[in-house]
């Protein structure tokens, strides 16, 4: 065409006007396929204006219900009333336009024009779904699902991020029948992907996967689900869109299909960080997360820290039997933990899982152990967090208080607690003390020190927050430490000779004699 | 005006009228209790007098104005106001409550009338006048303050009391003559008028003149009483005085020579050399002790209520006598000398507060450089050393006597130089005298054999450093005016540009002395400025690639005495410097996890905190964040290179020193040690040692092998050296990626790991905490290549460690026995002259709160009794209205009877007339 090298506004305003010829009468109708031409074009506004027309243009007439959507057959008997004709020509231009539209959806780079062509397709599912045809509803609810799943497929791309688009996509959930459509549709597209990809599908597919289901609001208990995209014929019957229970099912399938996949580490963590509260309280049957949990359970490091708290909210909330539940937890307490990013989550949950007094007193104990044998490790900032979980434990289990106050018993000649012993149960910590506890009594900061010498008294009955020690952090306490200020600051009496004295104990370890002195010594 | 004044009247006359009706209200009321016989000076109890009935039927009174209306009102959501204008008032007459209306409303109306009114101007008078026209002249009533006395001039009297009369003006007004008109009685006025006001002018600008006089005056004698304060002790200011004032006669000299003479003050005798030193030791000792008490973590408080609280035994008289009190001297002579224990003054020294703490500095010096030589082995190099160092200290404390001086003459400095030379000469002889005394002093603490050597050597020194001294002091006063203090460090490296080190030492030294805070108002904060420019001085220099290690001491030295001065605001820099590191090291761990070990100065600045500052403190303002940021460092930065080697080990001897007196724990030191000794073990074929490390430690990793030996063959032979500060540095010299600096790298390790070790042999978990050390050392790091330096290191932890474990005793943990809270028994306590008259002794505090519980019961049990009192007022109230109520209803009952027996009579009357009738 020449308005290839025409300005593409210009081509923009001519999509425009042709746009409304269509409208107007039958006549104009082949300016359809220039606009589907046009609709390929590689400027972003030439693009952008023949979506939008394509839209307008099927949105009315799928109104009109010019356009046939039948099977094309090819050509029958019927081809001789040009009315039909017309109509299934108008069909297989739905069917191009619909095509493009999807082809802009999962390939191309500008993610507006992505968004352009997600609402154009949305707009069609609605048009598409207040005219249905009489195939099309197979249920009360007259959605297109068919194209639905198209859209879902196109937006679950393996190749792209489409976060951006998914973002868009995330005003529509407040529709019930789109959120439940995405989620049957996201179920059997993952099951498509995953047979096709027969080992693992790529990470940017997993990621946008992870995405959607993220973005999706799920509505709670006894709220109103009569919010529809596309209406249903009649408007007061049951269909399943508003069910409650068939959403969530929708949604456990969904989620369950998407973590049977091996996910990334990071996606792993960033799933298991949002898995307790926002997918298991939504689940109909959070039992089936089990499997997941137990395996992220066992994969170790960072990944069982995270997996924990899913699995705590199942043991508590939906009576799982895990029976070496505590065991594992008592693995998990090793040096490095006070060195990782989630530590104070850690701690939280520990606390949490430590709650319960009926917990077996050696149990306790092994735990109160372990973690004063790990605090001699542990950076400045953790030890009150770690002193004050002692001394709360210590109060919870009053028969763990011989650890710290032993009224008898003569002087051991070793330790008798054994750090290697993998079970609690085994490892002595009941006749053992907390005499590293007792040496942070001489720790360099005034605030541990005096927290270790909390625990040489008798415990006060109420259990201390732990809250406000979990996410202590250095700069904190050295802030906190310049601002006390006394009114008199005490200075050295000792007067120096110069920065390095003769006595100190930098006398054998560094050479701090000026060096112009030796030289001095050198010349003369 | 006019309103105001009746309005008060009306209010004492009301009130007079009101106790008037209080007391008369019923004569029956009023009881008096009348005395038998009045005694003089007797109080009278509160119910002798009084009249009870009168203040009963007062309170009913008020009850019904205010109660009853209350209770009146009870049910009733609205009320009445009466806003008619003096309907409330009872004192006004009807005719003034009409004009009282009526002049409201024209007020009103007038308001309302005179909103859009334009152009009215009401002429205001007064005695017929316009104000208007009054207003012209500023006092209207100017004649009568015409003199001071207030009278009228003799002048105006005459005439114009009388009138003139026959002396009509006959000579006065001869200019006016002209007229040949009588002036008229207005036109006599106004000129009255205008001569009284131009005779007030001139008597205001005369005052005015004298007023500048008198200030001008005071100018000058501010002026020159600051000239003369400066020069009354110097002899040669007085002819100078003279001259400016030649006619002041000898007496007005006299005078204020004597009032301005700078009178002798007593000053104490000088002490001996022994009290110096014992006052000294005494003072030391007072310190340490201090520190001890810091250390501990106790502040004064906690000392005195520690006081407080101490045992108080049954035998106790509680009379506040203590045995341990050797303050208590007995009076006693011998040849007329007040016997006196030794150390003792009579007194307590008054010496002018400049001197003291020079003088005790300089001491101080002595007696600790003196320490240092017991201490130390005959190390005749470090010996001599000292000796220098103490010597240039002596002559900077010799040279600010001398500033001072200066200082006192400084706008003299002039003429001084004139004469310099032989007054110059003067000061030195006594230089030298007071130089040899201090020497002395000196001396006299040191072993008593080798004192008569060390004399003359030290004579032989003096004479050659006051050379010395002499030379530099002259250069510097040729060449600079230091009586200026930096206000920055660019005007300080401004003044210090191409300066030796020594000179700009010096410099330092002028500076400082220049701005003693005795000497002028604001040098305390011009020194606390200084302070604060050095220590940005000092990062400087730490910065330089070859750390000027003597400038640093220098320096250090000038910041130590700086922060003596003014501790608190001195506390404040450094923290505000250490602040600003720490914040530039804590983003980047927040960003990254990790950081790089921070510059030279920073570590130099741990270092200098723990030079000016006590690091034993349980907690100190400085000291305990500076080491919240090296723990930081320690876990924090990971090691990658030599120089991270060299920091890491940097930090963890200044934390050695940081905690060597209070032996407090430092985990941290001990996690970087292991992980150092780790980075030294030879990892074979990629299998990590099982050995644990801690972060910023890793098992594996590029950097795993950094300490490991790559010449193993032949380095049993290298000698180690102690390392130096070069490697601190971010370029350093020297190359560490040597053999060399690895041996003494682990040899300073295994130092450090054997003074720790040594330091925390009483932690009860020492086991645990060197363990994953000794593991380390025992089975993986043999050492067998290495000089035998640093296998004889090794073999002393480990044998340190075994001999530990096998003395350990593991005894159980227990709290912390609580002390048993003794009974009190105290012996009854007898007041030996109690007065019952008298109040109870007890603080002014006790007394007021005893007032205060006394008055808020009072006032309680009064409020009280008005309540009930209202109680029973309402009671009586109701019962009344029932009563009236029942009356009504009988009343009413016994009309209805009686009108219906009447009906009844009347019926059967007629009933009986019909009969009759009938």
């Amino acid at each position: 065409m020449s308005a290839d090298d025409a300005n593409p506004r210009a081509i923009a305003e001519d999509i425009k006007r042709k746009t409304k010829e269509v409208l107007q009468s039958r006549e104009h109708a082949n300016n359809i396929t220039d606009i589907l031409e046009t609709a390929q074009s590689d400027e972003d506004v030439v693009t952008a204006a023949s979506l939008s027309a394509l839209q307008k243009i099927f949105s009315t007439l799928l109104g009109r219900k010019e356009v046939y959507r039948g099977k094309l057959k090819g050509s029958d008997e019927e081809l001789a009333d040009p009315k039909k004709q017309y109509s299934r020509w108008l069909g297989q231009c739905y069917i191009d336009a619909l095509e493009i539209l999807l082809h802009r959806l999962a390939h191309h780079d500008n993610s507006d024009i992505k968004e352009l062509a997600l609402l154009a397709l949305l707009k069609l599912v609605s048009a598409e779904g207040k005219h249905p045809t009489s195939k099309s509803g197979g249920d009360q609810s007259n959605f297109p699902l068919r194209l639905f799943q198209l859209i879902i497929d196109k937006l679950m791309s393996s190749e792209a991020d489409q976060s951006t688009v998914i973002g868009r996509f995330q005003d529509y959930f407040q529709y019930d029948d789109i959120r439940l459509f995405t989620f049957v549709s996201l179920h059997k597209n993952l099951r498509t992907v995953t047979k096709e990809f027969t080992r693992q599908p790529p990470d940017t597919y997993l990621h946008n996967v992870h995405t959607l289901l993220t973005q999706v609001q799920m509505p709670g208990e006894g709220g109103d689900l009569s919010n529809l995209y596309v209406s249903p014929t009649d408007p007061e019957a049951e269909c399943r869109p508003k069910q409650l229970k068939e959403q969530r099912r929708a949604f456990t399938n969904a989620w369950l299909s998407f973590l049977k996949n091996k996910l990334p580490s990071s996606l792993y963590r960033q799933v298991l960080l949002t898995l307790d509260q926002a997918v298991i309280p939504l689940m109909s049957s959070p039992k089936l997360l089990i499997d997941f949990l137990t395996q992220s359970y066992n994969v170790g490091g960072a990944i069982s820290l995270l997996a924990l708290n899913g699995l705590f909210t199942l043991i508590y909330k939906h009576n799982l039997d895990y029976p070496d539940f505590f065991r594992k937890l008592y693995a998990l307490f090793e040096p490095s933990v006070f060195h990782v990013k989630y530590t104070a989550r850690f701690f939280h949950l520990a606390d949490v899982f430590l709650t319960s007094t009926h917990i077996p007193a050696y149990l306790a104990a092994a735990f109160i152990k372990r973690l004063s044998r790990l605090s001699l490790s542990a950076p400045v900032s953790s030890l009150q967090m770690v002193l004050v979980f002692i001394s709360n434990l210590l109060r919870r289990h009053p028969n763990c208080q011989v650890l710290v106050h032993r009224s008898s018993g003569e002087g051991l000649g070793s330790d008798p607690y054994d750090e290697s012993e993998p079970d609690p149960a085994k490892c002595k910590a009941m006749d053992s003390s907390l005499w590293e506890v007792k040496s942070f009594q001489h720790h360099f900061h005034p605030d541990v020190s005096q927290a270790a010498l909390l625990l040489g008294k008798p415990l006060a009955p109420l259990e201390e927050d732990l809250s406000q020690h979990l996410e202590l952090c250095t700069s904190e306490m050295f802030e906190k430490d310049l601002t006390t200020k006394s009114d008199q600051v005490p200075l050295e009496f000792h007067v120096p000779k110069g920065l390095f004295g003769p006595k100190d104990q930098f006398h054998n370890i560094w050479d701090t004699e000026p060096p112009t002195k030796k030289h001095k010594t050198v010349t003369s | 005006m006019k309103h105001k004044h009746t309005s008060k009247a009306d209010f004492v006359r009301k009130n007079k009228k009101k106790a008037q009706t209080d007391v008369k209200s019923n004569p029956f009321e009023v009881r008096i209790n009348r005395q038998k016989h009045n005694v003089l000076g007797k109080k009278l109890r509160r119910f002798d007098k009084g009249m009870p009935g009168v203040s009963r039927s007062k309170a009913i009174k008020k009850r019904k104005a205010t109660l009853l209306q209350e209770y009146q009102q009870r049910d009733k959501r609205n009320q009445f106001v009466d806003r008619r204008l003096g309907e409330n008032d009872p004192e006004m007459t009807l005719e003034d409550k009409m004009l009282q209306r009526f002049a409201m409303e024209r007020k009103t109306h007038h308001e309302k009338a005179g909103a859009f009114s334009l152009n009215e101007d009401e002429e205001l008078t007064h005695f017929g006048q316009s104000l208007s026209q009054i207003e012209k002249f500023e006092e209207p009533e100017s004649d009568s303050e015409d003199d001071a006395t207030g009278k009228l001039s003799g002048e105006y009297v005459k005439e114009a009391h009388f009138g003139g009369f026959l002396t009509k003006k006959a000579s006065k007004d001869s200019g006016e003559e002209k007229s040949d008109k009588p002036k008229s009685r207005q036109e006599m006025i106004e000129e009255i008028i205008a001569q009284s006001k131009q005779r007030k002018h001139e008597r205001q600008n005369q005052k005015e003149q004298t007023d500048d006089l008198r200030e001008k005056l005071d100018q000058q004698w501010t002026d020159q009483l600051h000239m003369l304060v400066k020069k009354t002790n110097k002899k040669e200011s007085q002819p100078k005085e003279d001259k400016v004032k030649p006619e002041a006669d000898d007496y007005d000299i006299m005078v204020r020579e004597l009032g301005f003479e700078i009178k002798a003050k007593a000053s104490d005798r000088l002490k001996t050399e022994d009290e110096l030193a014992r006052e000294e030791q005494e003072r030391l000792q007072k310190l340490e002790a201090d520190r001890q008490l810091r250390m501990k973590g106790l502040t004064q408080e906690d000392i005195r209520q520690q006081q407080q609280n101490r045992h108080v035994s049954a035998d106790d008289l509680d009379d506040g006598f203590d045995f341990i009190r050797p303050e208590r001297l007995q009076l006693a002579y011998k040849d007329g000398k007040l016997l006196l224990p030794e150390g003792k003054e009579l007194m307590p020294s008054t010496s002018d507060a400049d001197q003291k703490p020079i003088r005790r500095k300089h001491h101080s010096e002595a007696a600790s450089g003196s320490e240092a030589d017991q201490s130390e082995d005959e190390d005749k190099e470090g010996h001599s050393d000292e000796e220098n160092s103490d010597q240039s200290e002596g002559e900077g404390s010799d040279q600010s006597e001398e500033e001072e001086k200066d200082d006192d003459g400084s706008d003299l400095e002039s003429e001084r130089s004139s004469d310099n030379d032989s007054e110059e000469e003067q000061e030195e002889e006594e230089e030298d005298i007071d130089n040899e005394g201090s020497e002395e002093e000196v001396e006299e603490d040191r072993e008593e054999k080798d004192k008569r050597e060390q004399k003359t050597q030290a004579m032989e020194k003096t004479s050659i450093s006051k050379k010395e001294r002499k030379a530099i002091a002259e250069a510097a006063k040729t060449e600079l005016s230091l009586y200026f203090s930096p206000e920055s460090l660019k005007d300080l490296m401004e003044l210090l540009e191409g300066q030796s080190y020594d000179r700009q030492l010096l410099i330092m030294n002028r500076i400082r002395k220049c701005h003693h805070p005795s000497l002028a108002e604001g040098n305390r904060k011009k020194l606390q400025n200084l302070f604060s420019i050095l220590l940005e001085y000092f990062g400087k220099l730490a910065n330089q690639s070859p750390v000027a290690m003597e400038m640093i001491d220098g320096l250090t030295i000038h910041l130590y005495e700086l922060a003596q001065q003014s501790p608190g605001p001195s506390a404040d820099t450094v923290q505000t410097v250490l602040k600003n590191k720490y914040h530039k090291f804590d983003s980047v761990c927040q960003r990254k996890g990790r950081a790089v070990y921070p510059a030279v100065d920073t570590l130099l600045l741990f270092k200098l905190v723990s030079v000016i500052f006590p690091t034993s403190d349980f907690r100190h303002s400085v000291v305990t964040p500076a080491m919240l940021f090296m723990a930081q460092i320690l876990t924090k930065c990971p090691v990658t290179s030599g120089r991270d080697v060299a920091c890491g080990l940097f930090v963890c001897t200044v934390f050695l020193q940081y905690v060597s007196l209070s032996k407090r724990f430092v985990p941290e030191v001990i996690n970087y040690l292991q992980g150092l000794l780790y980075l030294a073990v030879k990892k074979e074929s990629r299998k990590a040692v099982a050995a644990e490390v801690v972060p910023p430690f890793k098992h594996t990793g590029a950097q795993g092998n950094l300490l490991v030996l790559q010449e193993p063959d032949d380095s049993g032979s290298m000698s180690i050296e102690p390392l130096p500060l070069d490697y601190l540095s971010k370029n350093p010299v020297q190359d560490t990626d040597t053999d060399d600096f690895r041996i003494s790298a682990t040899h300073a390790t295994l130092q450090l790991t054997n003074m720790f070790a040594n330091m925390y042999k009483n932690l009860p978990a020492f086991h645990e905490i060197f363990s994953p050390i000794s593991d380390l050392l025992s089975k993986h790091l043999l050492l067998a290549a290495y000089p035998q330096e640093v296998q004889d290191g090794r073999s002393q932890f480990l044998q340190l460690v075994t001999d530990h474990h096998s003395q350990a005793t593991y005894p159980p943990l227990q709290y912390e026995k609580l002390k048993p809270k003794p009974l009190k028994l105290y012996e009854p306590k007898f007041d030996e002259d109690y007065n019952p008259e008298r109040k109870m002794k007890g603080s002014r505090k006790q007394k007021e709160k005893e007032r205060l519980l006394k008055m808020h019961k009072r006032e309680m049990k009064g409020a009280v009794r008005e309540i009930r009192k209202d109680a029973q007022f309402l009671a009586r109230q109701q019962l009344q209205e029932q009563m009236d109520k029942d009356a009504e209803r009988k009343r009413k009952v016994k009309e209805i009877m009686h009108h219906l027996s009447s009906q009844e009579g009347e019926c059967k009357q007629i009933a009986k007339k019909k009969i009759k009738i009938m």
